[in-house]
């Protein structure tokens, strides 16, 4: 190829790319208001800023970052119409937003299988007592799909709950119902105050007859 | 300067040739850790969980959003084409990877792997992005005309005959490493990364159970370490466009400057690197990411110029004797 052409090909390429991979504030979904982890972080943020000298609330701030985020993302949106096509076929793109916010209220998933008599508990993650499926569970396109922070199970998680409670029922007989359920907890670093956070949060149940 | 003279110096940047050994390591790294990582998606079992409908015992969603992935429009979204699907991207991985008609197998791999991304878009991280990005610069290299079947098919050598590549591949990788730190670290706003958190972010990560590894969750005698780390990781990303300005330097020697003179002499950026390299791996030893390090560690080679590879090689066997 001469080499002007593919010189300027690459350009097109770099500043696409570029436009791609410029850290602009992305879309708030409406949740994310909400979360602990956004609250949290934003009340952080607004002390530091307001210790600075810079005058903001709790709430404009929340504001700025989501209108921030819509024009951001609308205009890069606009400008990236074009390629989109491109992206999709090749599953290419720039996003690398790697542990933007540490997750401060982690959870714990948890798998339990209820027999003849109580609740056991079948898996947590760390406890090699209760390992049911372990390795399954921490791939990585598999963690995916339950990992997260959000105050919302993911669009799979139903499917998931599922796919857990068949492998339960074809592993055990003895199991009529599986439960799972994620347990949240709260990460506090040696120097702040500590309480102790345990919420069970989006309990799934399935029973065997169900599942046929 | 002039705006032509910026044109002729970009067109000249772009227009360099090498020897393929680099981008044929790379693509043997970067093959083996992709065919690896679907190999065993077969051997946990989890192909139909991952790429079927739920209704044949998958959990992706797929069946409920408007539009269906190309693969999908074609096939049915059943076990058996989700087995095919995993059959034909360990085949194409193979195939990419010992560069068996490189070029093709790579597209074949490229199409396939982005249409089991989109089948599973929860299950698709970062590193996948990143992969793709790599595997779809290596298309328009000659990755495969060093360590490669064609190679040996081409030119009776499984080295190929020496021949110089364009070299602009190898140096748009460079660029897209180059860009993923910085705006990994750019978009590191969480308090948690900064002096005024504490620089806590670490420790705070090695505390989610669905990222660390069995083990490294108790590490409160080790917080100050975690600190130490945290405010690496941030210098580390923040200063990835060094680099760029390292390899400037390295071949504008000529020119004045204290700090060219400084980087040229000191191999400043072997400095960087290496703390890459440390970055990656204490990421493997401390977190559950999958792929993630060693995918990321397989792109270094990139930031070595041929002869600096068979620098490395002639010195690691020297040194062996």
């Amino acid at each position: 190829m001469q080499a002007g052409r593919r010189a300027f090909i690459i350009a097109i390429a770099v500043a696409v790319h570029g436009l791609m991979a410029a850290p602009l504030p992305s879309r708030m979904r409406a949740h994310e208001r909400t979360s602990p982890d956004s609250l949290e972080e934003v009340a952080r943020w607004t002390e530091a800023l307001n210790n600075m000298g810079i005058g903001i609330s709790e709430e404009g701030l929340m504001d700025f970052s989501f209108k921030a985020g819509e024009v951001a993302t609308s205009t890069r949106n606009f400008f990236l119409k074009p390629f989109r096509p491109l992206f999709r076929i090749t599953g290419t793109g720039q996003a690398w937003g790697l542990f933007t916010h540490p997750d401060r209220h982690p959870d714990y998933l948890e798998i339990y299988g209820k027999g003849q008599g109580g609740w056991d508990l079948l898996y947590k993650i760390y406890d090699t007592e209760h390992d049911f499926m372990a390795d399954q569970l921490a791939y990585r396109r598999i963690r995916g799909v339950w990992d997260g922070s959000s105050n919302r199970p993911k669009a799979s998680y139903n499917y998931f709950v599922d796919w857990v409670a068949r492998k339960a029922f074809e592993s055990d007989p003895e199991v009529q119902s599986v439960r799972v359920q994620f347990r949240r907890t709260r990460t506090f670093t040696p120097s702040e105050k500590s309480y102790v956070v345990d919420k069970v949060r989006h309990r799934r149940v399935r029973n065997r007859e169900d599942m046929q | 300067m002039s705006s032509s003279t910026r044109w002729q110096r970009w067109v000249q940047l772009w227009d360099h040739a090498e020897h393929p050994r680099t981008l044929g390591l790379v693509r043997l790294l970067v093959g083996a850790v992709l065919f690896y990582d679907f190999f065993h998606v077969g051997q946990l079992g989890l192909v139909e969980t991952l790429w079927a409908a739920p209704a044949e015992g998958g959990i992706s969603n797929v069946m409920d959003r408007p539009s269906l992935p190309l693969l999908l429009q074609f096939l049915p979204a059943s076990a058996a084409t989700a087995r095919g699907l995993h059959w034909a991207l360990c085949l194409s991985a193979f195939c990419f990877t010992v560069g068996c008609f490189t070029r093709s197998s790579g597209v074949i791999f490229l199409l396939l792997y982005a249409q089991s991304a989109l089948i599973i878009p929860l299950g698709d991280r970062g590193i996948d992005l990143m992969m793709r990005n790599v595997v779809f610069l290596l298309l328009f290299s000659q990755c495969g005309a060093w360590g490669s079947v064609d190679a040996k098919r081409r030119t009776g050598s499984w080295w190929g005959d020496g021949s110089d590549v364009p070299a602009w591949p190898r140096h748009l990788l460079i660029l897209q490493i180059v860009v993923m730190y910085f705006a990994a670290g750019v978009q590191k706003i969480g308090m948690d990364w900064m002096p005024m958190g504490d620089f806590s972010a670490l420790y705070v990560v090695l505390h989610d159970p669905a990222v660390v590894r069995a083990g490294f969750s108790d590490i409160d005698s080790f917080y100050f370490l975690t600190q130490i780390a945290t405010a690496t990781t941030m210098l580390f990303e923040w200063s990835a466009p060094f680099l760029l300005l390292a390899y400037h330097y390295r071949v504008t020697p000529e020119r004045p400057g204290r700090l060219r003179r400084l980087s040229n002499r000191l191999n400043l950026h072997w400095y960087w690197i290496g703390l890459g390299v440390l970055l990656h791996l204490g990421i493997a030893f401390t977190m559950s990411l999958g792929i993630f390090p060693y995918a990321m560690i397989a792109l270094y080679p990139a930031f070595f110029h041929p002869d600096e590879v068979l620098r490395l090689a002639k010195w690691r066997k020297k040194s062996e004797a």
